[in-house]
């Protein structure tokens, strides 16, 4: 990883910058305090991996981590308010018992921080442990508005290390488009594909689909023994874990051999023109019902298959969040804010023709034209 | 490619559905709705990003798939659905939207002649929960139902772990052969990562490698520490296999040739022990009895040792039933043929700063358990 990167962020700004984004939401929206059994809203909050910990969010105050012992050694290293984990497995019968203790723990914890009586949100958890809060009298809520909306204006060291993301994605995709060559399989160009991504400093490979030929319609995502063939396109779409969790999305299509078909130039160049004038609609302060209607508009045969993908849809820690910006649903009633980052889709293919185009920026939302994440990641010049 | 496709998808898809079917009968549950990716994944045996599943006690299950899914879905799986609701929490109409899942879940399971019989959940959000229970259905945990299913491997399972050793033993050899002086925890992680997908894995689940005085406490998540000559370097990996399978196993190994007798001590202890327990587990065995009969540990090691599990499942995902922690009392069960168990090992003592950590992963046959993988040890730790 470049170090000069690596000095543009700061992990204890970002932990706390991102606590008061949250804090702020739940006040805003009456919650006491948030039970999180999701690991990656606890990745969130925390901004430490733990496997199987749970965390209580209070109003105000220092978040508790729930950890089992054998992570308990690092985790106090970060994290100042840690406690053993109330339950584990739900289907343990030993747990039967602790899950009322685990109710009474939370109840407490609601009234030490003086929100006794108050909602407390819990995100998607195990049905006994939803019941067990119940029978503690804890009224209920949905966690996930508050999260969702805290997680949607990144933190400026999020956005910082989104930038070096898109340089990591550069230097992938370029590996990627010289490996393309007749006879190598899509599983080899995706284990190439994941090399090279932690070769850049990336942390994580987590989805990766890489489609040839007529895989990529309708598009197979998961890459198999299928060779390339000479004269076809070969597409890929990598959900790459950065720092800390933080995650890219970012499509391309590519052509192998040469030279293309008018039919392929012709495919090619009308997805890449939707893409830049749907790119250039993403502008802060926006209302999303406007940037849905500053689409372009698409030939009959690419419609369906097109918005089957929304047409963006936010990235962070988790590959879509909070606003979906869709084609044919009511439009999410906001705006687009400053510091939103999103992956804008763009797939054309007509259904039955065995030929596809698959792109994907990857942008900050701003005041003004959006700031391209994945500027330096290459697109096929060739059929431009 | 290393691994060879021993296995049966449409048998192990169809013979993993009777299992869950069979566990559902016995614990009286008409249906089962499972929104958990990998809960899913074992019904249908197929891998569907945001997908959930309405399994019938008898009959196809019902995939609910985006519509960007449905293509590939269709081609693998013959009863496919648009979502009828999918949490979308910032969705001003999420109430209603869950209260018409409930009420058209209430007719599916009527069409599949379970109508008011009690419905297995799995994890869902806090929405879904409260129009199930404004809409007075009888819940049960699905958790409880799919482990006692897949407790228990199919041949195509044990198929698969068989093969999945096979590169556990190529990559740990890779591993003890890589370490050198000067590299870090996270350029490990790289070469390891290239290693295990080239070999044919689906991809990693998680990769500790944890140098020197990083593996006391173990500190789980790789640095840009850089090994030393005499350090000893642990790794503890799990891989995604075909099918979504996890393998679960840890290895020790002395970086450069500058070991010391203490480190030649503590392997040996941790080496005997991983193997003693090893040796008890047979199937028949009650798990009572088996912690019961678990070697004695000098008391400085215990805390550490104890704070990982004894033994525990895996298939999809790692940390399954049966799961065995000294700390806990025992389940009421024994040990079944077919299970496949991670024996797990980490002797170190708390603020010492050195530790060897050994994890194993067995099949357990009617003549006992038999580690799935040949995995090296560190021989010059073991003179």
């Amino acid at each position: 990883m470049p170090e000069q990167a690596r000095a543009e962020w700061d992990d204890v700004r970002l932990k706390r910058e991102r606590l008061q984004g949250l804090q702020g939401e739940m006040k805003r929206l009456g919650l006491g305090g948030l039970y999180i059994s999701d690991g990656v809203n606890l990745h969130y909050v925390l901004n430490l991996k733990i496997p199987g910990a749970k965390l209580f969010v209070p109003a105000e105050g220092e978040p508790v981590a729930f950890v089992r012992p054998r992570d308990a050694g690092y985790v106090s290293m970060q994290h100042e308010r840690i406690m053993p984990t109330l339950y584990s497995n739900t289907w343990e019968p030993a747990n039967d018992e602790k899950l009322d203790r685990f109710a009474q723990t939370i109840a407490d914890l609601m009234a030490e921080h003086g929100a006794a009586g108050e909602p407390l949100g819990v995100d998607p958890l195990e049905a006994p442990a939803f019941h067990a809060l119940v029978r503690a009298g804890v009224p209920v809520a949905d966690a996930r508005p508050a999260i969702e909306r805290a997680k949607s204006i990144k933190t400026q060291d999020e956005l910082a290390i989104y930038r070096l993301i898109g340089e990591q994605y550069s230097t992938t995709y370029t590996a990627f488009r010289e490996a393309i060559r007749p006879g190598a399989t899509e599983k080899e160009l995706a284990v190439l594909v994941g090399a090279a991504w932690y070769e850049a400093g990336g942390d994580d490979v987590l989805q990766l689909n890489v489609c040839a030929g007529e895989h990529m319609n309708p598009w197979r995502r998961w890459p198999t023994q299928r060779a390339l063939q000479a004269g076809e396109f070969v597409g890929i779409d990598f959900h790459a874990g950065g720092v800390h969790g933080i995650r890219g999305d970012v499509s391309r299509t590519f052509f192998v051999g040469d030279p293309p078909s008018a039919e392929q130039r012709d495919l090619y160049r009308q997805a890449w023109d939707y893409l830049e004038a749907t790119t250039d609609a993403f502008r802060g302060g926006r209302a999303i019902a406007d940037v849905v209607k500053a689409v372009p508009p698409v030939g009959p045969e690419y419609y369906e298959q097109l918005y089957n993908y929304n047409i963006g849809h936010p990235i962070g820690l988790t590959p879509s969040g909070y606003p979906h910006v869709d084609k044919d649903k009511r439009p999410v009633d906001d705006v687009l804010k400053p510091g939103q980052v999103f992956a804008v889709e763009c797939y054309f293919g007509a259904k039955g023709s065995p030929l596809a185009v698959k792109l994907e920026h990857m942008i900050v939302v701003r005041d003004g034209e959006p700031e391209i994440l994945d500027a330096a990641v290459p697109f096929d010049e060739r059929l431009l | 490619m290393l691994m060879e496709k021993t296995w049966d998808d449409q048998r192990l898809k169809r013979e993993r559905l009777a299992r869950l079917q069979a566990s559902m009968r016995e614990h009286k549950v008409g249906a089962l709705y499972l929104m958990d990716g990998v809960s899913v994944r074992y019904a249908l045996n197929l891998r569907i990003p945001s997908a959930h599943v309405l399994v019938p006690a008898d009959g196809e299950p019902i995939a609910f798939v985006r519509s960007l899914d449905e293509g590939y879905v269709r081609l693998a799986h013959s009863s496919v659905r648009r979502h009828i609701y999918r949490a979308d929490p910032t969705d001003p109409e999420a109430d209603q939207k869950a209260l018409r899942w409930a009420d058209e879940l209430n007719e599916l399971m009527t069409e599949f002649g379970v109508g008011g019989e009690v419905l297995g959940v799995d994890s869902a959000d806090p929405v879904a929960f409260l129009a199930l229970n404004q809409r007075e259905f009888r819940l049960a945990n699905a958790e409880k139902i799919m482990e006692s299913a897949k407790q228990v491997k199919t041949q195509d399972e044990v198929l698969i772990y068989w093969e999945l050793g096979k590169l556990y033993t190529e990559i740990m050899r890779f591993f003890r052969d890589s370490l050198a002086p000067g590299i870090t925890e996270q350029e490990m992680v790289s070469l390891t990562y290239s290693k295990v997908v080239s070999l044919g894995a689906e991809g990693l689940l998680q990769i500790n490698v944890c140098s020197a005085e990083n593996a006391n406490p173990w500190r789980r998540w790789p640095t840009e520490r850089r090994f030393q000559d005499g350090d000893l370097v642990g790794i503890d990996l799990h891989v995604y296999g075909p099918g979504g399978y996890i393998f679960d196993s840890a290895r020790t190994y002395l970086c450069g040739d500058r070991d010391s007798e203490e480190q030649r001590n503590l392997y040996r202890r941790a080496y005997e022990y991983n193997n003693s327990v090893i040796q008890l587990l047979r199937p028949g065995l009650s798990i009572g009895d088996f912690k019961a009969s678990l070697p004695s540990v000098p008391e400085d090691f215990q805390e550490l040792l104890y704070s990982f599990h004894v033994a525990h499942s895996n298939g999809l995902t790692p940390g399954e039933y049966p799961s065995i922690m000294k700390a806990h009392k025992p389940v009421d069960d024994q040990f079944k043929v077919n299970q496949v168990l991670s024996v797990d090992c980490y002797f170190g003592r708390v603020g010492d700063g050195v530790a060897v950590k050994l994890e194993e992963q067995v099949l357990l046959t009617a003549d006992g358990a038999v580690k799935m993988a040949d995995m090296p040890y560190d021989d010059r730790l073991l003179r």
